[in-house]
């Protein structure tokens, strides 16, 4: 069996919407393991193609809705670096695109809407400023996943080039061109329940209770 | 160097504390002195080993034969490292001096010839035995990689045959290496039989194979229409190529996966930047592994029993 480049992360690709069932019941043999076995000095074409798999930029999509941003942050971080590929190393170009929706809808734990305060100074004097969460929330719905991302890495010359593989998306709605390069999501830690906002009318009204409001009462 | 070594000696660093007992402020200076004078003299002529005043040829054929653990007739081993230039030059130098020319040795042309139809033959035979599955327009591709006379000429280089060589001119060219060497396995065949010199070819000219990626030589023009011939003189069914998965399709860095199908199974995947390329390189693989060269095939065997040469080129010769 040829020693085909499919990494880890593409295999999870594989898991996604684009395989058919028949590939994943017949491919078992197909499963590749080490790229650098023998080393020729002249690269042949399988040598060529098999790293252009290996290394080529997996787009992966996150939903951050109901999840911990800093939580999020370093599932989101592992995916941008490379972390999970076998092959990593910090100083091979083999991070991949993540693209995050729905941020607007992130949960921040405990009291830390009111609590948490981020930084700024302008660099003149009186320039210093301190914003709670909600206010920048507010502001920029995607800023609090962004800055989770951004600290949450070291602080090194690679981290602005790693930012700039991080696409960033208030709600569920993303261009087409972006989408179509989706071929992985990353899932998500946080199971999100559904609202009760979000049943029909009718399954409400018709779901068995143990007590009904009377008929006069009037609910605020 | 003779400089510094006679500055050594007149002061001999014998004794408990050897020689460090002070900066050498003297050696640099002698290495630049040294380096300027060869600098004013200007390139030199190569000085090859055997022009060397205690360069004992006999002795060196012989320890020759011994590295390579084998007993070599000594005038077939002179004669296969006697090349035609060396001959010319020698007459040339006679009729200079005055003498008819006329000389009772052979040079190695023709022993050359017998010993190119020995390596062409077993080579042939043992990628044809080693590898059955291959077809063999691929085997001659094997073929032609390991006897040029740019693979020879690296062998013969390698074992040290470029000072033991008796030509006109150094240093030795690539034709005159590699023709040397064929007469060497020739002269082995004269001395110890075929078997040993077959043996050698095995152990110097396959080995080269060791940990080489073989589907360079087996990649087909045309894959596509080579898989539905393979497939058809196999009596299977048409292949189908189908579309696995596309990475960042939008992107320059596209990566396209693609399997190639017969009857509902899988027979090749092939990767690349384009549909096409990951096609082609899927039917590549799905050949590759019906031939057994692809990348995880079994180590070469090199314990192997052949058939007599004479016996192989018969039966390739009667069909």
């Amino acid at each position: 069996m040829t020693n085909l480049g499919m990494t880890e992360c593409d295999r999870n690709a594989k898991q996604d919407a684009l395989i058919t069932d028949l590939k994943n019941k017949e491919s078992s043999d197909f499963v590749v393991e080490n790229l650098f076995l023998s080393c020729d000095l002249a690269m042949s074409t399988l040598k060529r193609v098999t790293q252009w798999q290996a290394f080529s930029r997996v787009w992966h999509l996150y939903d951050a809705k109901w999840q911990n941003p800093f939580d999020s942050a370093k599932l989101i971080i592992k995916h941008l670096q490379g972390l999970h590929k076998p092959f990593y190393h910090p100083m091979s170009d083999c991070g991949d695109m993540v693209v995050v929706t729905n941020t607007k809808d992130i949960a921040l734990p405990g009291d830390e809407w009111k609590k948490r305060v981020y930084f700024h100074h302008t660099g003149y004097p009186g320039g210093a400023s301190w914003t709670l969460a909600w206010e920048l929330h507010e502001k920029d719905p995607t800023m609090i996943v962004k800055k989770a991302v951004y600290t949450g890495m070291d602080g090194n010359l690679q981290r602005r080039y790693t930012m700039q593989r991080l696409l960033l998306f208030p709600d569920d709605q993303v261009p087409d061109d972006i989408m179509e390069n989706i071929t992985n999501q990353i899932r998500a830690p946080r199971p999100v329940p559904k609202m009760m906002t979000e049943y029909p009318e009718d399954l409400m009204k018709s779901f068995p209770r143990v007590s009904q409001f009377p008929k006069d009462f009037v609910l605020k | 160097m003779i400089v510094v070594r006679r500055l050594f000696q007149t002061f001999p660093t014998t004794g408990v504390v050897q020689g460090s007992r002070h900066f050498h402020r003297w050696l640099a200076p002698t290495l630049k002195t040294l380096n300027n004078r060869r600098k004013k003299m200007g390139p030199q002529e190569p000085s090859p080993r055997n022009t060397f005043a205690e360069w004992n040829y006999d002795a060196e054929l012989y320890a020759f034969g011994q590295r390579l653990q084998e007993d070599f007739d000594k005038d077939a081993l002179k004669q296969a490292l006697l090349d035609q230039s060396f001959i010319q030059e020698q007459e040339h130098q006679q009729q200079e001096v005055g003498i008819e020319p006329g000389l009772e040795i052979q040079d190695n042309s023709k022993m050359s010839l017998e010993g190119d139809r020995l390596i062409q033959l077993y080579v042939e035979q043992y990628l044809s035995s080693t590898l059955p599955k291959l077809p063999k327009k691929y085997i001659r591709n094997i073929k032609a990689h390991l006897v040029n006379d740019e693979m020879l000429a690296y062998i013969s280089k390698d074992l040290g045959m470029r000072d033991l060589i008796q030509r006109a001119n150094y240093p030795v060219e690539e034709a005159v290496l590699a023709r040397s060497f064929k007469s060497v396995i020739q002269a082995l065949a004269l001395s110890s039989g075929e078997d040993r010199a077959c043996a050698l070819v095995r152990d110097l000219v396959v080995s080269q194979l060791v940990g080489r990626d073989l589907t360079p030589f087996c990649t087909p023009d045309d894959p596509l229409e080579e898989l539905k011939n393979h497939l058809k003189a196999n009596g299977q069914e048409a292949p189908e190529p189908r579309l696995i998965s596309v990475i960042g399709k939008n992107t320059i860095l596209a990566s396209y996966d693609v399997g190639m199908y017969s009857s509902k199974v899988m027979i090749g995947r092939g990767f690349g930047e384009s549909a096409d390329m990951a096609q082609s390189m899927a039917c590549c693989d799905a050949l590759w592994r019906a031939w057994d060269v692809g990348t995880k095939r079994k180590p070469l065997p090199f314990k192997l029993e052949l058939l007599p040469l004479a016996k192989f080129a018969a039966s390739t010769a009667s069909p």
